[in-house]
């Protein structure tokens, strides 16, 4: 194994965590190295440059990494979930798939157990991370409207994404209802930004952005941060985070493109490889020191994972709507976002309203839930849904618990013989209850908006696109991983950055909080920068 | 020895025959729409279905075993995988996608038009006021 001259930093992982990370610690002129298991992605190559856009998401563009079987990725055991694990490897991590919608965490969420006496609270609030929104929001790239009545004040320096048919035809169903609802904060460009082309509407958000408008941080955070002095070493896969005898992290060992094994020290490590792949390498870190895996004293690391179960209801209308055109991000309801002791379970859901389909995932769902038959029916069939389905996904908030994990599995392997984690998941009473109820609302939502015919489905099996909570954050060493700043409370010169250390879940898309508090623990690290290890 | 081939094709002139009337019995030709088993798409449904082939000849032995009008019945895994292929394929070909009123082009560059919409729908959620929850 060849040792490589020792970096200031060392991030694992180039996604939506290591690329803001990276780019903020890049002011410091410290020597940073980037390990990435994948590569540069190159736009030229994403399905809606070709006529098969919707066929790539059932092969090597599928949100499942066991479906998709790239060489960037390695295989996850989900088999005891009922929600599979949804990710992307490559610069840019997972939101290179990501649908772009970008909601802040609000105030509540950081306050579960102090409002609802559930879970516990953040060692932080929504004030001390707001500064960190607003500047990530501005190194992505959001699109937005002001007066969100479900959020604090907070503008976008982009204008939101069209309504279109479909966002107009559910606003006047949730209108007719008198619940909330208010155009998504995005991360898709509306206008030419920062070096970005403005969205045309392609329409293939979740399977990487031909355009550019989509904020995927290989088009957002890296360009800066390399130019910055950062190196990205792609196709470079961690096995494991060795250990110092004076208890400090020495650095990584990882294998390159070749299958070759490095020992690349440095003076400060930071995880950023999402809630899976994190507890995956810090298991897999194994030492004396640390027999149980690096920085788990407090036997958490690989607990609490949390996915967000989601509900998906349709509805069919008589009328044309946007089908496949426009990005699927659009608008959001926050009705049923805060607890309401009317109900028979605490915390709550947004709705994403998602615009339309292409004719191949209409044709699909037709031909498989038997509304397009067999023969001469076939095509009158497909026409009834054709450019007329729209919806919603209900993105329930999930409470942490200890029996939810990330494990090493016992035989799985990577293609460099590093154990594959093991997803052991139950989906509990309160997020059932949850569920039902998105589904109950969203049904009667799409009925006032006219439709002729609802289906659903609930929990999205395929839809484990949150990983969190896996090394989470707090004070007390014994009931956390990493401290109120995200430095290890074991090994002082390990930090995590990524959707691991949350310590709830909220009921939004993590993505800009993951960033907004990796801006924050970046700039912690460098206003301690003389005293980081104390 | 049914799998036996004179040629490197994946499936026999035979099995190919039967495949292309269990295409046609899911997706007729009507109109300007050709069938699912038009030459072109059925070329593009077995090269897109190469390493699920298992799973048309399972298909193939079924529909000549009990007939193709009974297939649809029949949910198998099979005939679900083979259904899902179709699908992609069908609806990409460029002939489909003008009758059912869609450019023959890939989304990139040319991108789409989507309407603004009527942005005063919004008045009724402005008058309610705020509805977060204060901590």
């Amino acid at each position: 194994m060849e040792e490589l001259e020792p970096v200031d930093v060392l991030i694992i992982g180039a996604g939506a965590s290591g690329a803001a990370v990276a780019y903020s610690l890049a002011e410091t002129k410290m020597r940073i190295v980037c390990l990435e298991q994948g590569g540069w992605m190159n736009p030229l190559q994403y399905p809606s440059t070709g006529r098969d856009w919707e066929s790539r998401a059932w092969g090597d563009m599928a949100i499942s990494p066991n479906r998709r079987q790239r060489e960037a990725d390695y295989p996850v055991n989900d088999e005891n979930s009922p929600i599979s694990v949804a990710n992307f490897n490559a610069v840019g991590g997972s939101t290179i798939l990501y649908a772009g919608h970008f909601p802040r965490f609000h105030p509540s969420d950081f306050r579960v157990k102090s409002l609802d006496g559930v879970a516990d609270d953040w060692p932080i609030d929504y004030d001390t991370l707001e500064p960190y929104y607003v500047e990530n929001d501005r190194m992505m790239g959001v699109s937005g409207l002001a007066g969100d009545p479900a959020y604090p004040p907070k503008t976008s320096p982009m204008p939101p994404v069209p309504l279109g048919k479909s966002g107009s035809v559910l606003a006047k169903g949730f209108n007719q209802l008198g619940w909330h609802w208010w155009p998504s904060d995005t991360a898709v460009a509306t206008e030419d930004y920062d070096g970005r082309a403005g969205c045309i509407n392609l329409g293939a958000c979740v399977s990487g952005c031909a355009q550019g408008a989509k904020a995927t941080t290989d088009v957002t955070y890296w360009p800066h941060a390399v130019r910055a002095g950062v190196e990205v070493r792609t196709q470079c896969r961690v096995r494991e985070v060795s250990i110092r005898a004076d208890g400090m992290a020495g650095g990584a060992i990882y294998f390159d493109a070749n299958g070759e094994e490095y020992f690349q020290a440095a003076e400060v490590v930071v995880m950023a490889c999402n809630g899976v792949g994190t507890p995956r390498i810090l298991l897999n870190s194994k030492s004396s020191l640390f027999p149980d895996g690096l920085a788990n004293s407090s036997g958490l690391v690989g607990k609490n994972l949390m996915f967000h179960p989601y509900s998906m209801i349709r509805g069919i209308f008589e009328e044309e709507l946007d089908g496949y055109r426009g990005p699927g991000v659009c608008i959001w309801s926050q009705e049923f976002y805060e607890t309401d002791p009317d109900r028979d379970f605490v915390r709550g859901y947004t709705y994403e309203i998602n615009r339309g389909s292409g004719p191949v995932t209409t044709a699909h769902m037709g031909m498989m839930s038997g509304r397009i038959p067999w023969g001469e029916g076939h095509h009158a069939a497909f026409d009834r849904l054709h450019n007329r389905i729209t919806g919603m996904v209900g993105i329930c908030e999930d409470l942490p618990e200890e029996h939810n994990t990330v494990t090493l599995d016992a035989e799985l392997k990577d293609g460099h013989g590093i154990p594959a984690p093991r997803i052991d998941y139950t989906l509990s009473e309160n997020s059932r209850r949850m569920l039902d109820h998105s589904v109950d609302r969203a049904t009667e939502i799409l009925q006032a908006a006219g439709a002729v015919d609802v289906y659903s489905e609930s929990p999205i099996a395929v839809g484990g696109w949150h990983l969190m909570g896996t090394a989470r954050m707090g004070t007390d060493p014994q009931r956390s991983v990493v401290n109120e700043w995200g430095r290890s409370h074991d090994v002082r010169n390990l930090f995590i950055v990524d959707g691991s250390i949350f310590v709830t879940s909220a009921g939004v898309n993590p993505t800009r909080t993951i960033q907004a508090l990796a801006l924050y623990i970046a700039d912690n690290m460098k206003k301690r920068l003389a005293n980081l290890f104390d | 020895m049914d799998d036996l081939l004179a040629s490197d094709a994946p499936l026999s002139v035979e099995q190919r025959q039967v495949l292309i009337e269990i295409l046609n019995s899911m997706i007729p030709q009507a109109g300007d729409r050709p069938g699912a088993g038009d030459a072109a798409i059925v070329d593009d449904i077995v090269a897109t279905g190469q390493s699920q082939l298992s799973a048309f000849k399972v298909l193939i032995q079924m529909a000549t075993e009990v007939g193709i009008e009974k297939l649809e019945t029949m949910r198998s895994h099979e005939i679900r995988t083979v259904l899902s292929i179709v699908a992609q394929c069908y609806y990409r070909d460029a002939r489909v996608m003008a009758s059912i009123g869609m450019e023959a082009r890939p989304p990139h560059p040319e991108g789409h038009a989507v309407e603004q919409g009527d942005w005063s729908l919004l008045d009724p959620v402005r008058a309610r006021g705020p509805i977060y929850r204060e901590t």
